[in-house]
């Protein structure tokens, strides 16, 4: 017994020593023959070659302790073109190396969603790859043992282990982590090279924007967006964006590639962006890839999720201004899913009443209803593994509606005037994309779209005395926006393991009804005048691009692109190559730099506010005289992770622009269509900063602080506007600063806090006025001679710094299905009264005469206290 | 309707919103700012003398007259050649006796001790060529003819004064036509009434303006018929009806000012109840180092007098 005891033992040692045999070599100068003679004498191997091919070995110098013989033998043909096979006790060496493709798609495993920007890396071969925006990942590694880890935010790692010999396709699926700790799970430890962003690329999680501090309730994304370095707010409370010296018309937003041209509900105070429906974000503030193009500042990629296809889940939420709902299921069960979610506001609802009972008298009625509805669509059909379908369609709706029913009690018969009006402005699209994978390297995405944003208006007025007949009437209709067909094509192809190429293309039939209007004016018994106005232009839009991605011995990462637009409008062709550069250096696992050039071009433009988004907005194509604008944009910037949780970068970049567009009067209310022409002009701009970041991504409290410094302008050297001096943008901030703080205590409550500060805005403010030319023959009016206001030039004045502090409580409570959560949040905090505009006015004292003159200064929101309630099955 | 568009959001934020609009005065010392040296001088083809006045700007809410230059000394130059002095007269105004010229470059220098020099120029345009302005039979529509000039460009503006009407014709104050009602496709679009392109008749106020951009030597033709603002009454039983019918041809500096002064009106106008967002318009000056206008034209005009009798 203890002899059988004892031999079982010497086996069970014989067989672990034989699993984990470790040799020691050193070798000076030696023949590869001669090294593989020695490796064969101790292990007792046999290698089995055509001599001819160690010709290429050199002579070898190695020195090994203690190493196993898989490790022995790729450090031996490290840098030679030899591949090697155990077979048994048989070695067999061949020539070449053979590289294969491990390819295939990333899932949630509860819901079979494609995760976007999920990481396989494997660590031995030092190689890796982030999936597409369609959870495709493709990684071509060398013939041999791979072990492939899966990773993504917020998910349990994957691992697989197995000898590649041949083309292998794995589709993983990762297992979210139900009971988190933290409010942002960490990233693995997987080198950041893997998932390459460009320098001014901002991926975040849209949990992020779910969590920080809400105004009146609702969670936005672009108010997200706002809190991240270079990205300037514009007005107090308004949801539009301005990125590094740029307009409001300089950002592109894309629903799963579907552009979309009114971001925004209420006038800007809400973006249209249903954060229930949203599964990814990628912001671009520079380093503009080739495939995207089209606008000048930034591009807003935002990817809709496209369903459960395992089981039926769902949300609804409560709040002050509005109610949502999202639903998301499988049609078929892992073939075919959807996902749903519609919000409306009630303003109208709560409202109307309110201020008819505060405005109503017996000779005035006035009636007034506004509300919004925003509503996402995702249907998504997997016919086999290369072959997806997806139907898109995004529809998002403003509606003001006004009464007014006025009469004069005085006079014994009094007149009567109705008013009336019905603005209805918004954007819809729908689009269909296909998704093949089309070989092992070779990844194409498909999309046919179709896209409008339209504003309409439909005003009445009537005047008619008290026995009913008509004194005054006029009926206007008003009718602006833009359509889109959109054919677009992107083919992913992964030439090998360091060598990446996008190329693609796209073809847009733009066209624009700037103003379409109608008009009846009829005054009593005079015949009534009808007149009408119908622009219309078309334009054709074809862009080709290419762009590759070179990873150099994981230190460098090249990523040249260009891309060629040919525009087409009325007569005219414009035809521009943009060339797009990034390099990344990683010196060490922690320190990169980067650093980019890109020329964007952009053939659209928004006449309109430059503070608000305005249903009166206009879209309009270039033209012979209007050219396209162009921007030149450099970035350099240094990034230092010390450690996972923590991430600091500093970024400097330098913007230049060409042609661009500003109205003669910097006046921010919409020009008639056919004056527009006239009122603007073309100019030149430079924007240069630096932003710092540093974030902190896990644990229990996390958030970031960012700085800007910079500086923007214009001028317009033909002296139209402001006698062709540089002057400042008017949101040009000098200091920019915002911090975010999100602390969960436990699963049932967190708090998040935002802080933001900067320099205020630019004005222009006369501030001296004089008289007119006299005795001009036919001059019209004399009465208004002496008020030509001497503005010495254009944004003189600038508002006072703008503060604000936001706070977001958030309860959760685990139901029986599913989990409930009430939000509390307090917008501006300590109530920082912000400057919304500045007008003159002045003081009088008549006692003393004396007289002060000030600026008043208008402001919208103080301290305001919102909630909201959110139940998640 | 934009602007009610504008105005009805605000109500509706103000509201709906249960915020209210609200303001906080913010003390600025306005008077920092230093006064800037104002030039004017309109010249006349063929006049014989030129007139110029010098003021100085001032704070946009101060009261009571604009300050006055009486030490500048004001130089006319003819095509950069010294033309002469202009002597001060009264209340900013300096003069000089000289034939005005067309075709010619006039240049003012306004030079004030202790400041630096401030200067506008012009170029007179030349009388306008085989001009004439006839009424139709029953004087409502009002026809102008001329010969755009090849050798220069024009900017034309055309309109006419009547003696205002309030119960009688006054010919001691003259009023502009508020609306000129025309078929010609010819006029600039910034002053129409509404904006169409395709709407024949338009209706423009106060002024036809005309750029000689493809016209080029060729022979114009214009009618338009004129319309009042506001309603009036007359009886055309006794008095002295007068109509100044004219076509000038201003320089681009006139042309400019006189454009953007009109759309300062128009937003001004529009701006006139609560201001929602105020931004100021700018005003043409072609003044090098202060403001104001040194411009010139030439004009062409018919005067019309109708004398009423009262029957017995």
């Amino acid at each position: 017994m203890r002899a059988g005891l004892i031999l079982i033992l010497l086996i069970f040692c014989t067989m672990k020593g034989n699993a984990q045999e470790v040799f020691s070599f050193t070798f000076r100068e030696t023949p590869v023959e001669e090294v593989l003679e020695k490796i064969e004498q101790q292990t007792g191997y046999i290698f089995s070659y055509s001599p001819s091919i160690l010709h290429q070995c050199p002579l070898k110098t190695i020195s090994i302790e203690q190493a196993n013989l898989e490790q022995i033998l790729n450090l031996l043909f490290k840098s030679s073109n030899i591949s090697w096979e155990k077979l048994g006790r048989y070695i067999i060496l061949k020539q070449g190396k053979r590289f294969f493709i491990v390819y295939g798609r990333i899932y949630d495993k509860a819901s079979r969603e494609r995760l976007i920007g999920a990481s396989v890396y494997d660590s031995r071969l030092h190689v890796g790859a982030a999936t597409n925006n369609y959870g495709f990942y493709t990684l071509t590694v060398p013939e041999g043992e791979v072990c492939l880890n899966y990773s993504y935010v917020g998910y349990q790692s994957v691992s697989y282990q197995f000898y590649l010999k041949s083309d292998t396709m794995i589709h993983v699926e990762l297992q979210p982590m139900l009971n988190l700790d933290e409010i942002v799970v960490v990233q693995p430890n997987i080198p950041r090279w893997v998932k390459n962003s460009q320098p001014g690329q901002v991926e975040f999680p849209i949990y992020t924007a779910t969590v920080l501090p809400k105004f009146l309730g609702e969670s936005d994304l672009l108010k997200t967006v706002q809190l991240f370095p270079g990205v300037q707010v514009g007005m107090e409370g308004i949801a539009g964006i301005l990125v590094r010296g740029g307009n409001r018309d300089e950002n592109q937003f894309l629903i799963d590639d579907i552009p979309l041209y009114n971001a925004n509900h209420l006038l800007g105070f809400f973006s249209v962006f249903n954060s229930d429906a949203v599964k990814n974000v990628n912001f671009y503030k520079s380093s503009f890839p080739a495939r995207y193009g089209g606008h000048l500042s930034s591009i807003m990629d935002i990817r809709l999720k496209e369903g459960n296809l395992q089981e039926y889940h769902g949300s609804f939420s409560i709040g002050l201004l509005s109610s949502k709902f999202n639903i998301e299921g499988p049609i078929e069960r892992n073939r075919s899913s959807f996902n749903i979610t519609a919000r409306r506001t009630y303003l109208d609802l709560i409202g109307a009443p309110i201020y008819a009972a505060i405005n109503n008298t017996n000779d005035s009625k006035e009636k007034i209803g506004y509300n919004f509805t925003d509503i996402n669509i995702k249907l998504t059909r997997i016919f086999s593994q290369q072959n997806a379908l997806s139907l898109i369609l995004f529809y998002g709706n403003d509606y003001l509606k006004y009464k007014k029913d006025e009469k004069d009690s005085y006079y014994i018969e009094p007149d009567r005037t109705r008013d009336y009006m019905r603005v209805v402005w918004g954007n819809w699209g729908v689009g269909l994309r296909w998704d093949k994978m089309i070989s092992t390297g070779l990844y194409a995405n498909t999309m046919l779209s179709y896209n409008q944003y339209r504003a309409f208006m439909n005003k009445r007025y009537r005047h008619e005395n008290a026995s009913g007949d008509t004194i005054r009437l006029k009926k206007i209709r008003f009718k602006s926006g833009q359509e889109e067909w959109r054919l677009k094509s992107d083919l992913t192809w992964t030439m090998n393991h360091w060598n990446r190429l996008y190329l693609g293309g796209h073809y847009i039939h733009h066209v624009f009804t700037p103003e379409k209007r109608t008009t009846l004016n009829k005054i009593e018994k005079e015949m009534p005048s009808r007149k009408w106005v119908n622009y219309k232009e078309y334009a054709h839009e074809l862009a080709l691009y290419l762009e590759d991605k070179i990873t150099i011995q994981e230190k460098w990462i090249v990523h040249p692109g260009i891309r060629g637009i040919l525009f087409h409008v009325g007569s005219t062709n414009y035809f521009s190559l943009e060339p797009r550069f990034s390099i990344q250096y990683n010196w060490t696992d922690r320190w990169e730099t980067k650093a980019s050039y890109t020329l964007m071009s952009q053939y659209i433009h928004q006449l309109g506010s430059s503070t608000m988004n305005m249903p009166t907005d206009l879209w309009i194509p270039v033209s012979d005289n209007v050219k396209p604008m162009k921007s030149h944009q450099c970035v350099l910037g240094i990034y230092y992770h010390p450690c996972t949780q923590w991430h600091f970068s500093l970024e400097g970049f330098h913007k230049t622009y060409n042609h661009l567009l500003d109205d003669y009067n910097g006046v921010d209310i919409t020009p008639e269509y056919s004056d527009w022409k006239e009122n603007v002009h073309s100019g030149k701009g430079h924007s240069y900063g630096l932003e710092w970041m540093g974030q902190k991504t896990g644990g229990r409290t996390n958030g970031w602080i960012n700085y800007t410094l910079s500086r923007a302008y214009r001028w317009f050297p033909d002296g139209s506007i402001n006698q062709g001096r540089r002057f400042p943008t008017k949101y040009d901030s000098r200091d920019m600063l915002n911090l975010v703080l999100l602390h969960k205590f436990s699963n049932f409550f967190d708090v998040s806090a935002t802080w933001t500060f900067n320099n205020g805005f630019y004005t222009t403010q006369p501030l001296e006025r004089y008289n007119t030319p006299t005795h001009l023959p036919g001059e019209k009016g004399e009465e208004k001679k002496d008020i030509i206001f001497h503005i010495e030039k254009r944004n003189n004045m600038k508002t006072p710094d703008y503060h604000r502090l936001d706070l977001g409580f958030n309860f959760h409570r685990c139901r029986k299905h599913g989990i409930s959560t009430w939000s509390i949040n307090l917008y501006n905090a300590y109530c920082r009264l912000n400057t919304i505009e500045l007008s003159p006015d002045y003081d009088s004292k008549y006692g003393n005469r004396e007289e002060r003159q000030y600026f008043s200064n208008d402001w919208l929101f103080p301290i305001i206290p919102s909630f909201s309630y959110t139940f998640t099955f | 309707m934009k602007k009610e568009v504008v105005g009805i959001f605000l109500v509706l934020l103000t509201w709906e919103l249960l915020l209210n609009g609200c303001e906080q005065k913010l003390h600025l010392d306005l008077n920092a700012q230093s006064p800037v040296l104002v030039v004017n001088s309109i010249l006349m083809a063929d006049n014989d003398s030129v007139r110029v006045r010098v003021t100085w700007t001032k704070n946009v809410y101060e009261q009571g007259d604009f300050p006055v230059e009486a030490n500048a000394s004001v130089k006319l130059y003819k095509n950069d050649r010294f033309v002469g002095a202009c002597q001060y007269q009264k209340e900013g105004w300096y003069i000089i006796v000289h034939h005005v010229e067309a075709t010619e470059v006039y240049r003012i220098e306004v030079d004030v001790p202790g400041r630096p020099l401030v200067w506008g120029e012009t170029r007179v345009p030349a009388p306008l060529l085989n001009a004439s302005i006839e009424c139709d039979s029953l004087q409502e529509r009002i026809i102008n003819r001329w010969t755009d000039r090849e050798e220069e460009k024009n900017y034309y503006w055309l309109s006419s004064t009547h003696s205002s009407l309030n119960g009688v014709p006054d010919t001691l104050h003259m009023e502009l036509l508020s609306y000129l009602q025309t078929n010609s496709t010819l006029p600039d679009a910034f002053n129409r009434s509404f904006d169409f392109d395709e709407e024949i008749p338009a209706e423009y106020d106060y002024y036809l303006r005309v750029e000689d951009s493809g016209l080029s030597g060729k022979e114009i033709e214009l009618s338009y018929k004129g319309r009042r603002s506001g309603y009036y009454y007359w009886e055309p039983d006794t008095g002295c009806y007068k109509s100044i019918r004219f076509i000038l041809s201003l320089d681009e500096n006139y042309d400019r000012y006189l454009k953007s002064s009109i759309v300062n009106d128009d937003y001004l106008a529009a701006m006139d109840s609560e201001p929602l967002f105020y931004a100021p318009l700018w005003t043409y000056s072609n003044i090098h180092g202060g403001t104001g206008l040194v411009a010139s034209y030439s004009k062409y005009e018919d005067l019309f007098i109708q004398v009423f009798t009262k029957r017995e």
